[in-house]
């Protein structure tokens, strides 16, 4: 983009009257090092000099950090200041007497203020850069000012603008200080950079997002159920199981309706077949229950974190209102889904805007590296030192970025084809590599599982193997999720794309596998426990669904209760992907750090080489995140044990960072990761959205547990609930079918089409913009050369000043008065300057 | 936090709510940080200049390579003695409160290490290296990095930035805006 623009404005230049450039420059032109000329220096103050500084923009910057609006009274009044002040200009020295000159015309104008203005004025006051006791005395100006109160309905809207403002203040000056976390956010960002600390801020995001999450499945599911639980003390009383001889006896009943009462007997039966299964010590329902077991706390499915808990279909309080569980139940999901949409919708709006940035070439790198240094503020010597490193780090990157460029245009087609070679043969060992794993974790959990029905009691009587065993899918996909990320950034060199790119591609590899990962998984756990079971039984499967894809587990019958091991399921994979995490990073670096200082060779330099990985790290949380919101409804605590796994994942994190990576992060963050961390967020709740969908929409609930008995899938007990109001029913029938959602999807297009097509003419404005910039700034060197050469040639014996002053040039407007008001200023000063010459000569002459 | 009130007067708490973007209580653990830099000092009096050197040993400028023109961009004796409100200013320009276009402002002057009210190139290099520290890059490498800046930030094609580009220049740059 740099190049093109400035190719772009080489050919301005070329264009506008080149023979007027090249004799005005003065000859005593700056070193040859530099390629911009310099222009040539006036010693008169320009009145944009002695304007306020940025006041065109500041009137409407107050109020917070990114003001668009402009008001036209500010503008007015400093382009009639900047021509008034022509006459005071008289080479000030100080910044803050030129201040003083543009602020007076505001307060002296003898308007009356009110309290609104006077507030605003403060505002304006606080933020203008003036020493503490100028900005004192301003306000005491202020205070002494006559003001009137405001009255009625402008009184009320400045009391609520006020009150808004403060209250937003503190909300966000509470998020950013949360007491436990920010002191680490400090550490770190004084210690590394911001790229690193983003990855924290992100932990923090999803932190509180789970949060939200939990609070509110407490609220509409656990609350009202564990209160219910304690008041009226409803366990589960099925019949009687010893006359529950054989499930299949209940016919295949062929009105499908829940309430009838051959179903009712079916669940009723199925009910007593889990609880005896329960019972019995042979149980073989996970790893988990077996130490819940072992440690005397029971059976862990009669926990909260259980979806076995939440028994009831609908629950009665004192007064024996209905709470229609179920329904609420499926209701919350939505919610949360919805909610978090918009949640995602809200960060993923700022990565757009980076997008267009980067596409429009106005995203500065060198600006942002170079500029963003001065308040760095480090409180120790080694932070500092790690600082610059990065520093230097990424401006090595940036100048290799621009070499890179400047090759590839010269590349030979030999070593073109060869290069697309290598790429697609690493695309090919990529999707390799993947299926690869895919399968490894598939059979890895139908084995386990198999392996643990077969292990009873006899032979493992604590548990503990079967424990084990039941660790070692989620330790297979742990290992995997760390190992393949590396094995990735080496063939992502090998490919020889731009940096940026190479990390894109390797973030979206790594992410296909974390989420290829805990679908293989998700499959081969329903490969074995789960199929559609035939109308008149409790788990035996329906021979007629199973197609190809879909078999049915081998035993022919699903597990009791499948949602449950399911959630436990998750659970395990959760804890175990943490205790990984411990273990590596405090035992695992450490000793890798340890090797690198204890015996230099190079084997041990590479193997000690630690440095954050930007992009793992990321992963990490999108992962447990997709895990939390994946699973919430099967086990309605996951969101709660992914509030505790951020939290313990970030000092994990930071004690890596402080104490482990030593060197400079190996990411360059430009906007293209930003873009796929983005998209990373999106397909990964598109994703599990899907799963949700299908999980409500698609699958039949366990008929032995959970609020959901006998119905064909989670869906239908909304519909049952929304049959009683047969009018709302109607309407939304009527809402979701596709007479409604064709308008409204053309409108969306035509919506689309018309943004696209002003941010089009908006982007031609911005180049006519540039190229009336460059031409007036060319106007302006032109017209110092010839005031110098003129002064020079009228005034020998003056001495040139030693400080010089320089244009300051305001953001200017399409149709700028100010640069017309430039060139009548300086024609003015060239005709003083003529007439002045012609009398001095006259005056030699006689 | 009783020592600290009776130092200044209401009003004067009071002012420096309203003109920094601290509270109260800020501005008090402020003035405590600002007294541990020189105790003797300014126990006496209290609006006492501290010379830059004793400026320069709070925490967060010592190890800032733009330290000395922090201070003197600050100080109102233009000469890098700070005195507390000026101390103050420096803060509360530095907090996280503070909005964009007054962090440029500051951001401007203290870059600007000729004082001509414009970034020129030979600002830009001083800049890069002070960033840089002990190891330096070839001057090769350095010019380029300036040319690349100055070309993407100068838009009237002047070779040198002036203020309203360098805040535009600012505004399009991320890190800055956090």
């Amino acid at each position: 983009m740099n190049r093109e623009v400035t190719a772009r404005k080489k050919d301005v230049w070329e264009e506008a009257n080149a023979e007027f450039y090249t004799e005005s420059y003065p000859s005593g032109s700056k070193t040859p090092t530099t390629h911009h000329r310099r222009p040539s220096r006036l010693a008169i103050p320009l009145p944009s000099h002695t304007a306020r500084r940025g006041s065109l923009l500041q009137g409407s910057r107050h109020f917070g950090k990114s003001g668009h609006r402009r008001k036209p009274s500010v503008t007015a009044l400093t382009y009639t200041s900047t021509m008034a002040a022509t006459e005071n200009a008289n080479g000030t020295t100080t910044n803050a007497n030129d201040i003083q000159v543009a602020i007076l015309p505001d307060l002296s104008e003898g308007t009356i203020l009110n309290e609104k203005k006077t507030w605003e004025e403060l505002h304006r006051i606080k933020s203008m850069p003036v020493p503490m006791t100028q900005k004192r005395q301003l306000k005491a100006q202020l205070t002494n000012l006559p003001k009137l109160r405001l009255k009625g309905w402008s009184h009320l809207k400045y009391l609520v603008k006020k009150s808004w403002k403060n209250v937003r203040s503190r909300v966000i000056r509470s998020y950013k200080h949360t007491v436990f976390l920010h002191d680490s956010l400090q550490a770190i960002e004084l210690r590394s950079g911001t790229a690193i600390v983003n990855v924290f801020l992100f932990i923090k995001w999803t932190l509180f997002l789970n949060l939200a999450i939990s609070i509110g499945l407490i609220i509409f599911i656990i609350g009202p159920y564990l209160t219910n639980y304690f008041i009226s003390d409803q366990t589960p009383s099925p019949a009687n199981a010893t006359t529950c001889e054989t499930v299949d006896a209940y016919g295949s009943a062929n009105n499908s309706k829940p309430d009838s009462p051959e179903w009712q007997r079916l669940i009723e039966c199925c009910e007593a077949l889990y609880v005896e299964e329960l019972q019995s010590p042979n149980a073989t329902r996970g790893g988990l229950s077996t130490i819940f077991k072992n440690l005397g706390w029971g059976d862990i499915e009669r926990w909260p974190i259980s979806f076995s808990f939440y028994h009831e279909t609908t629950l009665y309080d004192n007064n024996h209102t209905p709470y229609h569980f179920d329904a609420m139940y499926v209701i919350t999901g939505c919610f949360i889904f919805l909610s978090c949409l918009l949640l995602m919708v809200h960060s993923i709006a700022r990565g757009v805007k980076e997008v267009i940035q980067l596409n429009e070439g106005e995203f500065y790198k060198y600006s942002n590296l170079v500029f963003a240094g001065w308040e760095h503020y480090t409180n120790d010597e080694p932070g500092a030192e790690f600082k610059r490193r990065v520093l230097r780090k990424e401006m090595r990157i940036a100048l290799q970025t621009e070499a890179k460029k400047i090759n590839d245009l010269m590349i030979t087609k030999r070593q073109k084809l060869k290069i697309y070679l290598v790429r697609l043969f690493v695309n090919f060992t990529v999707v390799v590599l993947v299926i690869i794993s895919g399968v490894f974790i598939f059979y890895a959990v139908e084995g386990t599982l198999k392996q643990e029905s077969k292990l009873d009691l006899a032979d493992d009587p604590t548990g503990l193997w079967k424990l084990a065993i039941g660790f070692i899918p989620s330790f297979v996909i742990s290992i995997f999720n760390i190992s393949y990320p590396l094995i990735l950034s080496k063939l992502g060199k090998l490919e020889q794309y731009s940096r940026q790119w190479e990390t894109s591609l390797v973030l979206i590899r790594a992410l296909a596998i974390r989420i290829y990962s805990i679908y293989a998984a998700a499959y081969g756990f329903a490969r074995n426990s789960y199929c559609i079971p035939l109308k008149g039984f409790c788990t035996k499967c329906d021979p007629q669904h199973a197609n190809g894809l879909i078999e049915i587990p081998s035993s022919g019958h699903r597990k009791l209760c499948w949602e449950s091991i399911f959630g436990l399921q998750i659970y395990r994979l959760m804890i175990a992907d943490l205790l990984i995490k411990i273990v590596i990073t405090f035992v695992t670096d450490p000793l890798r750090k340890l090797l690198k200082h204890c015996c230099k060779n190079k084997v041990t330099e590479k193997i000690g080489h630690l440095s954050f990985n930007i992009v793992r790290h990321s992963l990490d949380v999108i992962y447990i995140q997709t895990l939390s919101m994946m699973s919430f409804f099967v086990a309605p605590f996951s969101p709660l044990f992914a509030v505790i796994y951020c939290f313990l994942v970030f000092y994990i994190k930071k004690f890596s960072v402080l104490y482990n990576c030593t060197s400079p992060p190996d990411t360059f963050r430009t906007s293209r990761t930003t873009i796929t961390f983005m998209a990373a967020k999106m397909i990964s709740f598109i994703i599990v959205l899907f799963t949700f969908v299908s999980y409500i929409g698609f699958m039949v609930p366990s008929r032995e547990c959970g609020p959901f008995r006998g119905l064909d899938s989670p869906w239908q007990a909304m519909q049952m609930h929304l049959e009683v109001y047969p009018k709302l029913y109607d309407f939304l029938n009527r809402a979701g079918s596709p007479g409604v959602a064709v308008p409204i999807s053309l409108i969306l297009i035509l919506l689309a089409y018309y943004y696209y097509s002003v941010a089009i003419a908006n982007r031609a404005m911005v180049e006519t913009l540039r190229h009336l910039l460059i031409l007036e700034g060319h106007d302006k060197q032109y017209l110092f050369g010839k005031l110098n050469s003129l002064r020079r040639k009228a005034k020998p014996e003056v001495r040139r000043r030693s400080v010089f002053r320089s244009v300051r040039t305001k953001e200017l407007k399409p149709h700028s008065r100010k640069s017309t008001a430039y060139k009548e200023y300086y024609k003015t000063i060239i005709d003083e300057d003529r007439n002045a010459n012609a009398n001095m000569q006259q005056g030699a002459n006689l | 936090m009783g020592a600290g009130k009776s130092v200044f007067t209401p009003q004067e708490l009071e002012d420096y709510e309203d003109l920094t973007y601290f509270t109260k209580k800020e501005v008090l653990s402020y003035f405590h940080q600002f007294k541990a830099l020189a105790p003797d000092l300014i126990s006496v009096q209290r609006d006492a200049r501290l010379p830059m050197e004793v400026i320069l040993r709070y925490p967060q400028l010592r190890y800032n390579p733009f330290g000395d023109r922090i201070c003197m961009v600050f100080s109102s004796s233009r000469d890098g003695d700070c005195n507390f409100e000026d101390f103050l200013d420096m803060m509360s320009v530095f907090s996280a409160e503070a909005p964009v276009s007054v962090k440029a402002e500051y951001a401007f002057r203290i870059f600007d290490f000729d004082g001509d009210d414009m970034i020129g190139p030979e600002d830009v290099e001083e800049i890069i290296r002070r960033l840089l520290g002990d190891v330096q890059f070839p001057q090769v490498d350095i010019l380029q990095l300036v040319q690349n800046l100055t070309s993407e930030a100068d838009l009237d094609d002047d070779g040198m930035l002036s203020f309203a580009e360098f805040e535009h220049a600012i505004s399009k740059s991320e890190d800055f805006m956090r």
